[in-house]
């Protein structure tokens, strides 16, 4: 069922085993595995069916380090959450993510990939998606690696006739959870606002938030400075290890013709690097797109390369029989950030919500491998097309110069991972590998906020399994 | 920011052939070993004259001097053939 406020579900008389706070894909996904477990949950959500301006106005907040992106704008509040404005790219976090690799600090979660693979085949019945194909090798630094552009799921519009006939959901909309009060290494309650009116508490032997990769640290944040005992008894790294995907474009190639890589769509294609490229060179994750450019960009592209080597001319005469069928192509690049203690979800001291709920302070910055692995990555990309006698790729002046990075650009995709990472050890993490609160007996995370690190793969898809995980595990602990 | 031969792009004039570092035709992993194989051709090509130049040739055996080496100029990562 879906409800309109508090009042509508104190009316119901409904009775959750479980209070879930946010409707987004990870809310929803752990709240429908639930019910198929005949479990009743209470799936929360402080927007209603569309997103308005109120009640976006609660993500406002400040960034403080990099050029960001506002933060009431890579997100939205209501029912299906962000997926309202996902761009449907999928792909798993990849099994080397999860490994601590020396080079890379903060490193490692304490569960492997295969913790989650079990729950792929839900994800793609979830998002619709076939498959994946396997990794196939260019060279031994980087692979060809398939991403689904997939028909974007918005979970507020796939899932709404589910919710409405479900028994075991009750969703109660424009009900804003402020902070959670504990005791006794429990949360008992949530504190609640309902159209602008504190409305009392809601109540049940489990709570999971998924409110988001800020929202969840903002909550606990939160709640830790306002619950008698605290949300999170070790909050050393509450709201810390924060992660972006940097991306940007890196540079422009002439590929010599269409069909040179595995599954191309229309010259569309991905690639990673190899484990071992990332050791070698010391590195984190990143893809690499092949995105087509226009007519007039490709005509550029073509003319800059004959100036710069006459005799690639030579190379691109091999296409002739092939009415020349090169193309000219804009090199796109998203890559790992490393979880760094600094990078952090922060409470302001000054500025408050409509609730008076502290608006978020971002701290956010780059870092020198983010850098490096922008510049490594790129050339072994381009030295790979160069063997392979596949194209020729020209890399972005102030990348290859080590210029600083072009002003008044934002490098980063709305990918808000870590604040709650997973870790064993309660002060370098904030779940533990069932995704529960260190600490507490019946407070669990789900969401892009446990990634302990955030691969090159968007979240989505890897927040989906996440959370099928958490139902499942959940569902095995609770007696019906 | 440094080259498989320690030099930086930004060191050099514009224009400048950058050398990237690995032979066109090897693997990521085999660089090393291609580049001994040239410095023994190479050796043997030395010591041997012409004749052995020749017979290599003949035999299709004289790949030393072929190795089309990744270069960079002007940010264009290429094969050094394409600059001949």
């Amino acid at each position: 069922m879906i409800l309109d406020g508090i009042d509508a579900y104190r009316d119901s008389g409904f009775e959750p085993q479980v209070v879930i706070v946010g409707s987004g894909p990870a809310g929803m996904t752990v709240a429908r595995r639930l019910a198929a477990a005949r479990i009743p949950c209470a799936l929360l959500d402080a927007g209603g069916t569309q997103p308005t301006q109120e009640s976006q106005a609660v993500y406002n907040g400040r960034t403080i380090g990099d050029p960001y992106i506002e933060l009431n704008a890579g997100r939205l509040r209501y029912l299906g959450g962000t997926s309202g404005h996902w761009g449907g790219l999928c792909r798993f976090l990849e099994a080397v993510d999860f490994e601590q690799r020396d080079w890379i600090p903060n490193s490692g979660w304490p569960i492997g990939r295969d913790a989650i693979e079990p729950h792929f085949g839900a994800v793609r019945d979830i998002l619709g998606l076939r498959p994946f194909r396997s990794d196939e090798p260019m060279n031994d630094a980087i692979n060809w690696v398939d991403f689904i552009p997939s028909e974007p799921v918005r979970f507020g519009d796939k899932y709404r006739d589910e919710l409405v006939r479900s028994e075991r959901i009750c969703v109660v909309l424009n009900t804003y959870v402020t902070d959670l009060v504990a005791e006794g290494g429990r949360v008992t309650a949530a504190n609640l606002v309902s159209r602008n009116q504190h409305t009392g508490q809601i109540s049940a032997p489990r709570f999971v938030i998924a409110t988001g990769g800020i929202e969840n640290s903002r909550l606990l944040l939160w709640s830790n400075q306002r619950s008698p005992e605290p949300v999170v008894p070790d909050a050393t790294s509450l709201g810390r290890y924060w992660m972006e995907h940097p991306d940007s474009t890196v540079g422009d190639a002439v590929i010599g013709r269409q069909g040179v890589y595995p599954h191309e769509r229309n010259g569309w294609a991905n690639f990673a690097p190899t484990p071992q490229a990332m050791r070698q060179a010391q590195i984190m994750n990143f893809r690499i797109e092949v995105r087509p450019a226009n007519r007039s960009t490709q005509k550029q592209i073509m003319v800059d390369l004959l100036c710069t080597a006459p005799a690639a001319s030579t190379w691109l005469s091999g296409f002739a029989g092939r009415n020349l069928n090169c193309f000219g192509t804009s090199i796109f690049m998203m890559w790992e950030q490393s979880p760094d203690y600094e990078n952090r979800v922060a409470l302001s001291a000054s500025e408050r919500d409509y609730a008076g709920v502290p608006r978020v302070e971002l701290h956010w910055r780059k870092g020198p491998l983010v850098r490096k692995t922008m510049h490594d990555g790129a050339r072994l990309f381009a030295i790979m097309l160069a063997q392979r006698n596949i194209g020729r790729m020209k890399i972005e002046t102030w990348i290859r110069d080590g210029e600083s990075y072009p002003s008044g650009q934002v490098f980063a995709g709305s990918h808000h991972m870590g604040g709650t990472r997973m870790n064993t050890d309660p002060r370098m993490g904030v779940v533990d590998a069932n995704c529960r609160v260190h600490g507490m007996r019946n407070l669990f995370v789900a969401g892009s906020s446990i990634f302990a690190t955030s691969g090159y793969a968007n979240p989505t898809a890897t927040i989906v399994a996440f959370s099928e995980r958490l139902g499942a595990h959940l569902a095995d602990q609770i007696d019906i | 920011m440094h080259g498989d031969d320690g030099k930086t792009s930004a060191d050099a004039a514009p224009g400048d052939c950058w050398f990237v570092g690995w032979p066109a035709e090897a693997g990521f992993g085999t660089a090393m070993r291609r580049d001994a194989v040239m410095l023994r051709l190479n050796r043997r090509a030395l010591l041997s004259g012409v004749a052995v130049i020749t017979g290599a040739t003949v035999l299709g055996m004289g790949t030393g001097t072929m190795v089309d080496r990744i270069v960079m100029r002007d940010g264009w990562v290429l094969r050094e053939s394409d600059l001949r």
